[in-house]
């Protein structure tokens, strides 16, 4: 194989990675990852543009990170390693949104800082930024915050026309509309997930599975395994 | 000898990331005094009682599109310091028996802030608004709604306020709490009351 076979295939693993993020892999509607925040900061779409901001920037720059270290870091302190790596990015963004956007931080509240603990990051790292080259690496964590961020935005848009009657502060609903103040509360942030997945699965049918490597052939014997569920 | 050197890689990198979070710390820290979202506040506060239009919060404020050097000093030709002891209790300028307090409190999950008015004069509370807060979005949260902050305007508050256990009488300081959310309410008006004996001192 040579030179431009190797760097077309690369590119063609890139996209393929990018697309699974979206699609296949889909870290909400098929590996139910991210679920705690997915209902939390659902309430306005704002709220979740910037949480879909912030896991965004996180899971690239770790990603990166960790792609770039992944044949230095030792198999046995990986996962410290690895919470060093997201932690980093995520305080300082923490920092940087309390400064400039003090509002929206307070709204929020602890979300942010449990980006670190999010299930989508880490398992993106662990299954395949620790694997695979800085590219590679870069299209798996774009394609799965992408993913993450859209889904986060819908349901937003979703509660937020439902419990209000507008979105961003637009009046989109008819005028004898009456606000459904219940998609406004956690127990509608369920519901409109609920529906939100149950749309997905039923547009995609039942023909496409995940396979036990998720998308990124290689794994450790001891990867986890994806799309068993799990939260944070 | 490779168990040392992989101890001696996390170590270095932990030693990395903690420079860099401690380099954003000091970087990234809010400037010492009041915080702009009470500039902010306090301003649209005295634009409302003038009768000028109260302009919308976050949406182009002084404190997003005027920057801050600008907010601190229409504040200041706004305020003025009460004590120099205590540097977050301001008297307007225009309206002498408006005293305003940034207060803070602590609620479910942490720290919240406040700005009280106080009108000397009539003796009731002028506003009430939670300016930061981290409490469980949709439930604790809700303290920072309008619907919860507007109750406590007018209120006689010289003696202090109390949270309604059940239908909240206005005319004797109470205000209606938040089904799901009493530990967040409780903690605004314990702010409340704290920032009164501040006024009152």
């Amino acid at each position: 194989m040579n030179g431009n076979e190797t760097a077309a295939l690369r590119r063609s693993e890139a996209w393929k990675l990018f697309r699974a993020g979206l699609g296949d892999h889909h870290p909400i509607f098929v590996s139910v990852l991210g679920i705690c925040s997915t209902l939390a900061v659902t309430s306005a779409v704002r709220y979740a543009a910037v949480m879909a901001g912030i896991v965004t920037v996180t899971l690239l720059i770790s990603a990166l990170v960790v792609s770039l270290l992944r044949r230095r870091i030792p198999a046995t302190y990986r996962i410290v390693t690895s919470l060093l790596l997201i932690a980093t990015p995520v305080i300082l963004l923490e920092k940087l949104l309390r400064l400039h956007a003090p509002a929206i931080a307070g709204e929020l509240g602890p979300y942010v800082g449990l980006v670190i603990t999010n299930c989508i990051i880490l398992g993106r790292i662990e299954a395949c930024a620790s694997l695979r080259p800085p590219v590679e690496a870069l299209a798996d964590a774009l394609g799965a915050s992408l993913g993450y961020g859209t889904v986060l935005v819908a349901i937003a848009a979703t509660r937020e026309l439902l419990g209000t009657g507008r979105v961003m502060g637009y009046d989109l609903a008819p005028a004898w509309y009456p606000a459904c103040a219940f998609f406004q509360r956690p127990a509608g942030a369920f519901l409109a997930l609920a529906l939100t997945l149950a749309l997905f699965r039923y547009l995609r049918g039942s023909e496409t599975r995940p396979g036990p490597a998720g998308c990124c052939g290689p794994s450790r014997p001891d990867a986890p395994t994806p799309g068993t569920g799990g939260d944070a | 000898m490779k168990a040392l050197r992989d101890i001696g890689f996390v170590l270095v990198l932990a030693a990395v990331c903690t420079v860099v979070m401690s380099g954003g710390d000091i970087l990234l820290r809010p400037p010492p005094g009041v915080s702009p979202e009470f500039m902010t506040r306090a301003l649209e506060l005295v634009a409302g009682h003038s009768g000028s239009p109260t302009p919308v919060m976050g949406a182009g404020t002084a404190s997003g599109a005027e920057g801050p050097g600008r907010l601190a000093a229409a504040f200041q030709a706004e305020f003025v310091p009460v004590r120099a002891a205590d540097e977050g209790l301001f008297r307007s300028r225009r309206r002498p028996d408006l005293m305003l307090c940034e207060q803070d409190g602590t609620a479910m999950w942490g720290k919240i802030r406040l700005l009280v008015a106080f009108d000397r004069g009539t003796g009731l509370l002028a506003d009430v608004s939670v300016i930061a807060q981290g409490e469980t979005p949709g439930l604790g949260s809700r303290i920072a709604d309008p619907e919860f902050e507007r109750p406590f305007a007018g209120l006689p508050a010289a003696t202090g306020i109390r949270l309604a256990t059940g239908t909240a009488r206005a005319d004797q300081g109470e205000v209606p709490a938040i089904t799901g959310a009493t530990i967040s309410c409780a903690a605004v008006v314990q702010a409340v009351n704290a920032a009164m004996k501040r006024i009152n001192r």
